[in-house]
């Protein structure tokens, strides 16, 4: 005890220090603010005074035409947007530039628009597209309303070109327009692929419920979190809307086009702790913050085309016990999952492309989105997936993907109503002005869905260990050396020896020298 | 059995704060490889990179007090007894044979200690510290962006911590080969070491050897002087007498020689003023050289003569004689002589005083 005491000074309490500052040294924080969120637009005009909205409308395009009365720079600032065009400049993997967008990309779900425009414009901000001759260049043809309707009374009819039921009161819903909701926005986005959060997984109709949408759902859209609109991210000017999907658009960290960003409010130093913002430029932030997607309602994430068609001449329909597995004549195979772990890619923003020009291996997977990016690819960082496969019918002399028709009458050669593969491929190839052989068969696809929305509470995101671990979510993606999850097990094997050899060594030598002194031996 | 102080505050502090912090960065290190799970990956990662700053200060701290102690020449890798040290471990150790070596505080280390802690210092901790450095720092410190891979330096760190760790198992292990099994460890914490009394006899005759060699070593400056200032006036104050140094000078300053004679008849001592009269440059050239020396020849029987007659205790109160000068030339002196006696009263030689005379011969 005199002893202990008599160290205190020169031994114990210079090392307990060291140890102190060991332990309890966190790094300099370094957090930067978070800028103030945009203010949510207002309705601050009462359109039921307006004269010009009490009139009778004998179709949409009058509606229009009075909107545009007034808002007279509007229609051809709409008609340049992708929302019009379905079309955008963009460039593959920061190549030529072309414009691509719904109308001449294919994805896995219902393959393209091609031939099937009457369906697919439930979801255009337009009346009438019906076919190729929709006349883009006519602003009347321009559906305002779904994006401004304040009141939830405005329905576009399915398979009808975009027009609305016929049961929706014009005026009404004219003299009651605004600021765009979350339900406008969700009414397509959220449906796309035919139903709700079937496509994007994370994005769901029911974000919009106060009960539903809890904190643990998505911190920023949940009325009890943050209680965003999506235009108070999705900034917009000139209904140039920030935010586009890298499904039909690419970009590039250097030549950021219309990309809403977790960093506009968080900047990129979000963390106190200095260690996790040093993951900054190689983790994007949804990688930890999004652990999971499809909190609600389940997502497609399985589509086999090959299996659609008669049986035996017979449509049939069977949907599994839970839900999560469909097939029927129409479709093929669905299969759905719910609350899912994302898949992890390294991504520098870019995208390639697949349309029906592009020349295939149908020998292989064929990524229709293929991402570009790799760990040494500076501009690259992680990012959360949902990856969408299936299988979907390709032109075997040709090599390329086809087109067919799926939405039409009975003897039409729709798929959906005549079940004949042959025929809708030829209507739909001829109708896209692509050549058919009239060989098609079935390739397996893939397609990447960024996961960016259902962002959850702090507490809920990714730890350490989730990736820095031999069992974590990083598991598949091995072309980096990331610590805790990789070792070199020669030079582990050589190390772990040594110490080996060093104990057992010790051991013998202290046995023999045990024995020796027992024998007393001299 | 007895108790030598070896390790100083310093070495102790040192040794344990490293040894803790090599301890504690290879747990938090093998978590953050993904070998277990102690203190979460999170809080692995920040105190692995702060225990590796300490130790960085630690060691940079500790060679520059290394070299200005000179505690660096414990380091200095010998081969000498290399041999015994390792057959002391392989066969003496267990014949209860004495250490080959001895520890003491300015030989703390055997040959194999020197080598592997100067391997240790040299090559593994170096190696670790910038691995560590660069892993961090400039492979995967992410916001560096480089496109370098981080595995080759990741695999070297790693190895380097399984060397460390078998050398901390073997290490440990030596500590109980000392005199007793906890005397070593003991010596580490308190600063002395339990030995036999051999070894301690071996370890305080070396410090006071040392202590010696460094009291000599000071006394060759100018401390010297005044060592010796200090000890005539010790000597003063004693015997009550102030020394008078004018009898001296008025000896020097006259050029008068003086000279001291053996009974054996060969020269004991001259002075500076004897040396000049000769022509000598060295008094070499003259101590235990006989008195015949410098004489002509038909001049040594009356010096002989005189010498008999002196050592026989008769005093000579003024003569001349003449001298052959070291360069051949030829010069006269007066001179006295008287016996030179001992305690007892024996005479042992003769002494005296010469005045050049050459002059007053060229005169006359």
């Amino acid at each position: 005890m005199k002893t202990f005491f008599k160290l205190l000074p020169s031994l114990f309490i210079p090392m307990v220090l060291v140890f102190a500052f060991v332990i309890g040294y966190k790094g300099l924080e370094e957090r930067d603010v978070i800028i103030s969120k945009i203010e949510k637009a207002t309705k601050n005009v009462d359109h039921s005074k307006f004269e010009e909205l009490k009139k009778e409308f004998a179709t949409p395009q009058e509606m229009t035409e009075a909107c545009l009365k007034c808002h007279n720079q509007r229609g051809p600032e709409i008609m340049q947007t992708a929302h019009w065009q379905w079309l955008s400049p963009d460039s593959i993997g920061g190549g030529k530039v072309d414009m691509l967008g719904k109308r001449n990309v294919l994805n896995n779900f219902c393959v393209g628009i091609n031939s099937n425009e009457k369906l697919c414009s439930s979801c255009h901000i337009g009346f009438g597209w019906s076919d190729k001759s929709f006349d883009f260049s006519n602003q009347n043809n321009i559906d305002c309303i779904v994006c401004h309707d304040n009141t939830g009374k405005y329905h576009k009819k399915k398979g009808n070109a975009g027009y609305p039921e016929p049961d929706v009161d014009l005026n009404y819903v004219a003299q009651n327009v605004g600021p765009t909701t979350n339900n406008n926005c969700s009414n397509c986005h959220a449906k796309g692929g035919g139903g709700n959060n079937v496509k994007h997984g994370d994005l769901d109709i029911e974000m919009n419920d106060a009960d539903i949408c809890t904190r643990e759902v998505d911190v920023h859209m949940s009325k009890k979190g943050a209680d965003l609109n999506c235009s108070q991210c999705h900034i917009t000017s000139h209904h140039q809307i920030r935010g586009t999907g890298p499904m039909t658009n690419s970009f590039t960290k250097h030549n950021d086009v219309n990309r809403a960003t977790c960093t506009e409010c968080h900047t990129d130093k979000p963390h106190i702790k200095p260690v996790l913002n040093d993951h900054y430029n190689k983790v994007a932030c949804q990688t930890c913050h999004i652990p999971r997607y499809a909190k609600i309602n389940k997502t497609q994430v399985y589509w086999d085309w090959s299996t659609a068609g008669l049986r035996d001449g017979e449509s049939y329909k069977d949907v599994s016990e839970d839900g999560m597995k469909k097939e029927d004549s129409g479709h093929g195979t669905a299969l759905y999952a719910k609350n899912l772990k994302p898949e992890y890619k390294w991504w520098n923003g870019k995208t390639g492309q697949t349309t029906l020009a592009t020349k295939i291996d149908p020998t292989d997977t064929i990524d229709l989105n293929p991402l570009y990016g790799d760990y040494n690819d500076l501009d690259s960082k992680i990012y959360p997936f949902k990856i969408m496969r299936g299988k979907q019918p390709y032109d075997t002399k040709n090599n390329t993907f086809v087109q067919m028709r799926t939405f039409g009458p009975k003897g039409s050669g729709a798929f959906w109503s005549d079940f004949d593969w042959d025929a809708s491929i030829r209507y739909g190839m001829e109708y896209a002005g692509f050549p058919y052989s009239g060989k098609f068969d079935f390739a397996d696809t893939r397609s990447y869905w960024p996961v960016n929305h259902m962002v959850s509470p702090a507490n809920e995101a990714l730890t350490c260990t989730d990736c820095h671990s031999q069992t974590g979510v990083l598991a598949g993606l091995d072309d980096f050396y990331l610590p805790g999850r990789d070792v070199n097990n020669i030079l582990d094997w050589i190390g772990k020896l040594f110490v080996l050899f060093a104990a057992i060594g010790v051991i013998i030598h202290s046995t023999l020298r045990m024995l020796a002194k027992k024998k007393g031996y001299k | 059995m007895k108790k030598v102080y070896i390790y100083n505050k310093y070495n102790r502090f040192w040794h344990w704060t490293q040894a803790a912090l090599i301890l504690f960065l290879a747990l938090t290190g093998l978590e953050v490889h993904g070998t277990m799970q102690i203190f979460g990956y999170e809080n692995a990662v920040i105190y692995h990179n702060n225990a590796a700053w300490s130790l960085i200060v630690l060691i940079v701290f500790t060679i520059f007090w290394d070299f200005t102690i000179g505690e660096w020449k414990q380091y200095i890798p010998t081969l000498k007894l290399m041999t015994d040290q390792i057959n002391y471990y392989i066969t003496g150790i267990f014949k209860k044979a004495p250490h080959p070596t001895h520890k003491t505080k300015y030989t703390k280390f055997n040959p194999l200690q020197r080598m592997t802690y100067l391997g240790l210092k040299m090559l593994i901790i170096p190696v670790m510290i910038t691995s560590g450095l660069l892993y961090f720092y400039f492979f995967s410190n992410i916001n560096n962006g480089t496109p370098l891979s981080l595995d080759w330096i990741a695999h070297l760190h790693t190895f380097g911590a399984f060397i460390l760790v078998g050398f901390v198992i073997v290490h440990v292990y030596l500590t109980t080969t000392g005199h007793t099994v906890t005397s070593s460890i003991k010596a580490m914490i308190t600063g002395w070491e339990e030995m036999s009394d051999e070894d301690a006899k071996y370890a305080i005759e070396e410090g006071l050897q040392v202590k010696l060699n460094e009291m000599k070593a000071e006394l060759k400056t100018a401390q010297k002087d005044e060592l010796l200032d200090n000890a005539l006036k010790h000597v003063e104050e004693i015997f009550g007498f102030t020394h008078d140094f004018s009898l001296k000078k008025a000896v020097d300053k006259t050029g008068i020689g003086y000279f001291r004679i053996n009974k054996d008849g060969r020269y004991e001592e001259v002075n500076d003023g004897w040396l000049n009269m000769y022509k000598c440059t060295a008094i070499e050239d003259v101590l235990n050289k006989p008195i015949a020396l410098n004489r002509d020849r038909e001049d040594i029987d009356i010096v002989e003569n005189i010498f008999k007659r002196v050592m026989k205790g008769e005093t000579i109160q003024s003569g001349e004689v003449k001298r052959v000068c070291k360069t051949g030339e030829i010069g006269y002196h007066t001179f006295t002589a008287s016996p030179v006696r001992d305690s007892e009263g024996i005479i042992v030689g003769i002494e005296g005083f010469i005045i050049d005379t050459t002059q007053q011969h060229k005169i006359n």
